[in-house]
């Protein structure tokens, strides 16, 4: 059993000391008023990892497309402009604590961002993260993983998976870059015993009965979407809900649409950056002439649910665009989130 | 990246968020899960929290400018502090204090609020206050405090959740605050009846049962048709009308000719839609009545409200969870520049400058005489600077130009001023007159405490270094009162300040930074350092002892439609700006929703008049006129237009003239105006 080992909880500090060596730790802590956010750490005691928590009020998207990036600076001279390209973030980092549902997305991320040219932004610090991600044992009330097939506990996608067993954390290797860091380790990542195996299968198989509430059944919900088989008094019901607000997109960790503006400083340059943008904002989709495709509410959810969910969609990114994570469930004013709207879908 | 919990600095739902922040830059907001207000949620203002401080007109340093039509031109600090220092004293040597004049910000902190108040009544010697809350929620300060004794929201937003029946009256209240209007629509989830008033059909209308389509201007009237068939069915709660209040009679009087037959020729509402109305608010006992400024900006602003206090104290709906009279404040601390005394008849914490003892107390703790003969209000200001007997002004983050009803009339007013302070973030057309502009750090540059529309006192913290060379205000007013030679305003930090409010504000007694910094703020009023405050106002008895039932009449607006001017303007807010735009216009996201200003017609009216969407018409009222576009909607009832109020280019304060002013507050009518469209 090479792709696996036992890591003590008592080496855990140890081990975020070496891994902080060479790289910027991220992981999830919990900040004076209570909220769990992913930020840089520069020790173990930081670190929230205590199973049960909810996860992030941000994805750790935030890592490789932040809210604000600039991607070039110029300036105005007299015979002309004077670019300066922003160089791409380069530090190595490694997220620790990443759930298999924003590790899910992640890789959903991978493939926008890597069709066509390549985003170099976005791909040099993807290439410089490792991921280590924590199974989840305690399900929240707001979680639907499973029925997204992006957890509680993945197969695949990530560089090591930690599996919380009381003591010890049982690592699976996902890549060479998570080997990599083991061999850094060697000393404190031991050998894997049988009960470790049958204790983390048991530990799997229990989480994944905790999902109790916030199911969301996809595949009905799926075919008739993508057949165009949804009255479209659900879509007015629901874009009536719509506050258009634009947070499912900003706390959703597989939206990755951005707005691209140029903003003067008060330097006298120029920034030209991106930030987040979203789908559900009017002035999105609204052309140079002034016209707009999808100026009503109802023609924008309807919009950003077949983008996430129609076969069109599924057959172009290989899964559906979402991952079960349930922060638009918090984040939505309307209660329109992912669950409510295919809920409601598929009892139409 | 550092993350520091702040307030929103937009309306007045006072949501907390972090401002994220990268070296000296912020670059992100997100939403605070824990709070109990925002919970994880942010509107697409709230997100875009951040956007205008960085703006490139964003003032990097005083300006002073030497002859009134000339150019602004860049100064030091002590140069600009003398500069003001001087003429203030010069012009109160030569025409007295009450020459002098002040507007307070609902921008701006509850110190820095506080410190104006100070500054006007002890450095000025004049009661000559006041903030932007005469331009809207007047009525509700002064309605209000005649009623049960202060002026504000009786219960608290997430009671909203649990209420059986909500009346919602002249609020667009997903798009104005939307944290009440999420929880609005959870109650109607949960089974709550949901009755909206509303010439316009907002997202909230949409989702409610009843929908009431009052003619513009008269909702008193339809308020006390409903008390008639509460009486005349005998659903009152006589029990509580008998124990807790007084006067009932001269209501039951009153009540007595808005019969069915006169409230349905005024409004337009039928009996039976107003029976049922009355019959779902009176037989729950979780009735909830939330209003916003479709009501307060009328000649008969403060008659509304308080026949909706008569209404809340008729049915016993007052004084417990889920229920009494609930304004929704626009601004983030339009509460806090209130309760500071930024008025001209109150100290701070609604302390009446009528009573001796209240006055004597100030005195004491500051060493001054202070000045007791009420000062005029926000617009009786503008009338004497027109007028020539106020003559200088010093006006702080407002954009009055564009926040009162008759620019060209506030412009002559302003240029008529021998001298003109503004204190701003931007040069705002206010500020371009101005003699002296002071540049001022915003929300996120600067430590303090904003008060949201349910009383809840919060710390902004600083998350940044103030821009360029500008200041926070709370310093700028110290520094300036030291200039002017006044010595008792020395403050090292807005802590020190907070200190001094909670001395002489006894519903600010309780409340200290330590308090604030573990909670997520404190609703005043808070009397002692144990009490957390209070989420239920009046639940045993009123401040001012009984509850008052005031009889309030129908008084007809000024502006009402004729055939030369057939069309009903109305104006209001959209969900991507805030006021007057100077903030939330340079927020590039935020600006592209709604580039331009427009004028919302319906459908039909267009056809009469041949226009579509996107063409330019002409509007024109008895006071002047304005071009712009058109937007063909069925949410305008016909006969009634709108337009928002946010936009320079399309600015409907050019229309609404000055010739309303609800006698009780001072407020100026806004809300409608007789037009007629005519085709450019």
């Amino acid at each position: 059993m090479n792709n696996v080992k036992i890591l003590f909880k008592k080496d855990i500090s140890t081990f975020i000391k070496n891994c902080s060596k060479d790289a910027e730790i991220i992981a999830p802590s919990k900040t004076t008023y209570g909220d769990i956010i992913f930020g840089p750490v520069t020790s173990h005691s930081e670190i929230a990892l205590d199973q049960g928590f909810e996860n992030s009020i941000i994805p750790p998207k935030e890592f490789f497309m932040p809210e604000e990036e600039t991607l070039l600076i110029y300036r105005e001279y007299k015979d002309g402009y004077r670019f300066e390209p922003s160089i791409p973030d380069e530090q190595k980092r490694i997220i620790f604590g990443i759930r298999s549902c924003d590790v899910s997305a992640i890789l959903f991320l991978d493939k926008f961002f890597r069709s066509d040219i390549g985003d170099i932004y976005y791909l040099k610090k993807r290439e410089n993260t490792t991921l280590i991600s924590l199974g989840c044992n305690e399900p929240r009330e707001t979680c639907f993983c499973i029925c997204t097939d992006c957890g509680p506990f993945l197969t695949y996608g990530f560089d090591l998976q930690f599996t919380d067993l009381e003591d010890r954390y049982f690592v699976e290797i996902g890549t060479t870059k998570g080997e990599n860091i083991l061999k850094d380790n060697k000393n404190i990542f031991k050998d894997v015993s049988v009960e470790d195996v049958k204790m983390k299968q048991e530990v799997v198989e229990s989480a994944k009965n905790k999902f109790k509430t916030a199911r969301a059944y996809f595949s009905k919900t799926i075919r008739k979407l993508s057949e165009e088989k949804v009255d479209k008094k659900v879509w007015d019901e629901l874009g009536q809900r719509c506050f258009s607000c634009g947070s499912c997109s900003y706390v959703c960790p597989t939206c990755s649409c951005f707005d691209v503006m140029d903003l003067l400083r008060s330097t006298g340059e120029y920034d030209r950056i991106r930030t987040w943008d979203s789908c559900m904002l009017a002035g999105f989709t609204k052309e140079a002439s002034g016209h707009n495709p999808r100026f009503e509410k109802m023609d924008r959810v309807y919009r950003r649910f077949y983008h996430k969910l129609s076969f069109q969609y599924i057959e172009k990114n290989g899964t559906h665009g979402c991952v079960g994570c349930g922060r638009c469930m918090i984040a939505c004013l309307g209660n329109i989130s992912m669950p409510v709207v295919v809920d409601k879908i598929r009892r139409s | 990246m550092r993350n520091v919990l702040t307030v929103c600095p937009f309306c007045g739902c006072g949501c907390g968020l972090y401002l994220r922040i990268d070296g000296n830059k912020i670059c992100g907001v997100m939403p605070n899960r824990e709070h109990p207000i925002s919970r994880g949620q942010l509107c697409f203002k709230g997100w875009n929290a951040y956007s205008f401080i960085y703006n490139s007109q964003r003032l990097r340093k005083p300006l002073v400018k030497d002859k009134r039509a000339g150019a602004h031109h860049g100064t030091s600090w002590d140069n600009a502090y003398n500069f003001t220092a001087k003429r203030l004293k010069e012009i109160q040597k030569k025409y007295g204090s009450d020459s002098l004049g002040i507007i307070g910000s609902a921008k701006c902190t509850n110190e820095e609020n506080f410190l104006l108040m100070k500054f006007a009544r002890n450095v000025l010697g004049t009661n000559n206050i006041d903030n932007c809350v005469r331009l809207c929620h007047a009525p509700t300060i002064v309605g209000l405090t005649d009623s049960f004794g202060l002026g504000a929201m009786t219960n608290s937003i997430n009671e909203i959740e649990n209420a059986k029946v909500i009346i919602v009256i002249g609020s667009n209240t997903t798009e104005e605050h939307p944290m009440v209007g999420t929880r609005i629509l959870k109650a109607v989830d949960q089974g709550a009846k949901l009755i909206v008033a509303d010439p316009y059909r907002t997202q909230i209308a949409d989702a409610s049962q009843l929908h009431l389509k009052p003619k513009p201007g008269t909702d008193v009237v339809w308020v006390n048709g409903l008390i008639r068939i509460i009486i005349e069915e005998n659903f009152a709660d006589f029990d509580f009308v008998s124990k807790r209040t007084e006067n009932f009679k001269a209501v039951i009087k009153i009540v007595e000719k808005f019969t069915p037959e006169y409230v349905e020729k005024i409004t337009g509402l039928s009996f039976s839609s107003l029976r049922e109305a009355a019959l779902a608010y009176c037989h729950s006992k979780a009735s909830m009545i939330i209003y916003g400024m479709g009501i307060t900006q009328h000649v008969n602003g403060t008659d509304t409200v308080q026949a909706l206090a008569n209404l809340a104290m008729l049915t016993g709906n007052i004084g417990r969870e889920s229920t009494g009279v609930n304004p929704l404040i626009g601004q983030s601390n339009m509460q806090g520049a209130c309760d500071m005394g930024v008025l001209p008849d109150f100290l701070s914490g609604y302390q009446s400058i009528k009573d001796k003892k209240n006055v004597v107390k100030f005195e004491k703790a500051w060493n001054i005489k202070l000045p007791t003969d009420r000062g005029l209000s926000f617009m009786e200001m503008m009338e004497q600077a027109r007028r020539g007997k106020i003559k200088a002004m010093y006006i702080v983050g407002e954009d009055v130009l564009h926040s009162v009803p008759d620019i060209n009339e506030a412009k002559e007013a302003l240029n008529h001023l021998e001298f003109l302070i503004v204190q701003d973030l931007f040069l705002t057309e206010t500020a371009q007159l101005a003699n002296v502009v002071l540049s001022s750090a915003s929300f996120a540059e600067k430590e303090g405490t904003f008060t949201s529309t349910e009383r809840r006192v919060q710390r902004i913290r600083k998350c940044v270094e103030p821009f360029g060379d500008t200041k926070p205000d709370w310093q700028i007013l110290s520094e300036l009162a030291q200039h002017v030679g006044y010595r008792d305003m020395n403050y090292k930090n807005p802590k020190m300040i907070m200190e001094e409010i909670a001395s002489l504000t006894p519903i600010y007694e309780g409340i200290s930074y330590e308090k604030l910094d573990n909670s997520a703020g404190i609703q005043w009023p808070c009397f002692d350092k144990s009490h957390t405050g209070a989420s239920i106002l009046y639940k045993d008895s009123f401040t001012r002892g009984k509850g008052y039932f005031l009889p309030v009449d129908f008084t007809q607006g000024c502006e009402v439609p004729d055939e030369e001017y057939p069309y009903y303007l109305v104006t209001g807010r959209r969900k991507f700006y805030y006021h007057t735009g100077s903030m939330t216009r340079k927020s590039p996201l935020l600006e592209r929703e709604f580039p331009d200003g427009f004028v919302a017609i319906n459908p039909n009216d267009a056809e009469i008049l041949k226009v579509k969407t996107g063409w330019k018409v002409k509007i024109v009222s008895r006071h002047g006129e304005l071009e712009t576009n058109v937007l063909m909607t069925t949410a305008v009832p016909e006969k009634t237009v709108f337009i928002p109020f946010h936009f320079k280019e399309g600015t409907a304060s050019l229309l609404l003239g000055n010739s309303g002013l609800d006698q009780k507050s001072k407020n100026p009518e806004f809300k409608v105006c007789a037009v007629k469209i005519n085709l450019t």
